[in-house]
């Protein structure tokens, strides 16, 4: 399992510019009858589902690489991965242990890097992740 | 208003034979399965607090993301079909091979209602099974089970075709008492 990369080739620091988080849910069935009356289905102990999307502006070709390269090492959305503690600079220690590697889950990219091309070697990757219950 | 439910399996397995038991043994390292006398093996799950093993009248049952579907029930309370899903892990796949393809199997299933809290209230209650074949596809394992008890009709017990009434079974329809 091999965490996010924070470096890449050139010792240069991989930071997002943008960053967005959903918690995670805890699985659950609703039953709405016609009444309106609704009964809930609990179905686990523990949330799962957490999503993740982080933006990196302008980046490097070596950045660039970087990320492509962990998606291709985790198999693009087989192998789950953690990640480290600075993809949630900003934050507060107490709130970024809540995002960072919810208990029980590993990170997995949902689909495979969004790359757009911004002007000579230097582009925007998106990458959207989500921690499911492992 | 919420519903809670933890269901625990108690799957006994029955390997061909036992010196396959003792082989599928070795490879077996969870607490959770536990070798029983000659060919069988007891396997403990519960589908409800993930990755937590659960103590439950002295047995313990390690987590396992199953889900059931049926069971069918008639008038006369017979043949109940239930059918319990497993992902196509390696764990569950041994569960399969260790009952013959589900096929030497006895299952018990107790279903218990939780609280607020998680704990266990007093309802709850289990239901009895055998195992009568399978399914595997890519993701998933399913394993087909029916009620063991037969209900009182006009033959009772109902008669079967056995070696012991007829001897080898012949090609064609000619079956003599023995």
């Amino acid at each position: 399992m091999a965490a996010f990369p924070i470096v890449n080739s050139n010792g240069d620091r991989i930071r997002p510019s943008a960053r967005s988080f959903t918690p995670g849910d805890y699985p659950t069935k609703i039953y709405r009858s016609l009444s309106g009356k609704t009964i809930r289905r609990s179905f686990g102990s523990k949330p799962t589902n957490f999503q993740l999307t982080l933006g990196f502006n302008a980046v490097s070709e070596s950045t660039l690489k970087a990320i492509v390269d962990h998606y291709n090492g985790q198999y693009g959305s087989i192998v789950g991965f953690t990640m480290p503690k600075e993809m949630f600079s900003g934050l507060s220690a107490d709130v970024y242990a809540l995002f960072q590697n919810p208990s029980n889950t590993d990170w997995f990219y949902v689909e495979s890097p969004q790359i757009e091309s911004v002007f000579g070697q230097y582009s925007n990757v998106t990458i959207t992740l989500v921690a499911d219950l492992v | 208003m919420t519903i809670r439910i933890v269901q625990y399996l108690d799957l006994t397995a029955f390997a061909p034979t036992a010196a396959i038991a003792q082989s599928e043994g070795k490879a077996s390292t969870k607490d959770t399965v536990v070798y029983g006398t000659g060919s069988a093996f007891i396997h403990r799950y519960q589908n409800y607090f993930v990755n937590e093993t659960k103590t439950r009248d002295n047995n313990k049952y390690g987590f396992m993301p199953f889900s059931t579907t049926g069971s069918i029930s008639n008038l006369n309370g017979d043949n109940s079909l239930l059918s319990i899903t497993f992902p196509n892990i390696p764990v569950a796949m041994r569960l399969l091979e260790q009952g013959n393809g589900n096929r030497l199997s006895r299952l018990t299933l107790s279903t218990v209602w939780l609280n607020e809290d998680l704990e266990e209230t007093t309802k709850a209650y289990s239901e009895y099974y055998i195992g009568i074949g399978s399914t595997v596809s890519e993701t998933t394992i399913e394993l087909r089970f029916r009620s063991a008890m037969d209900s009182v009709g006009s033959q009772f017990p109902s008669r079967r075709l056995t070696r012991a009434l007829v001897g080898l079974l012949p090609m064609n329809a000619d079956l003599y008492l023995q």
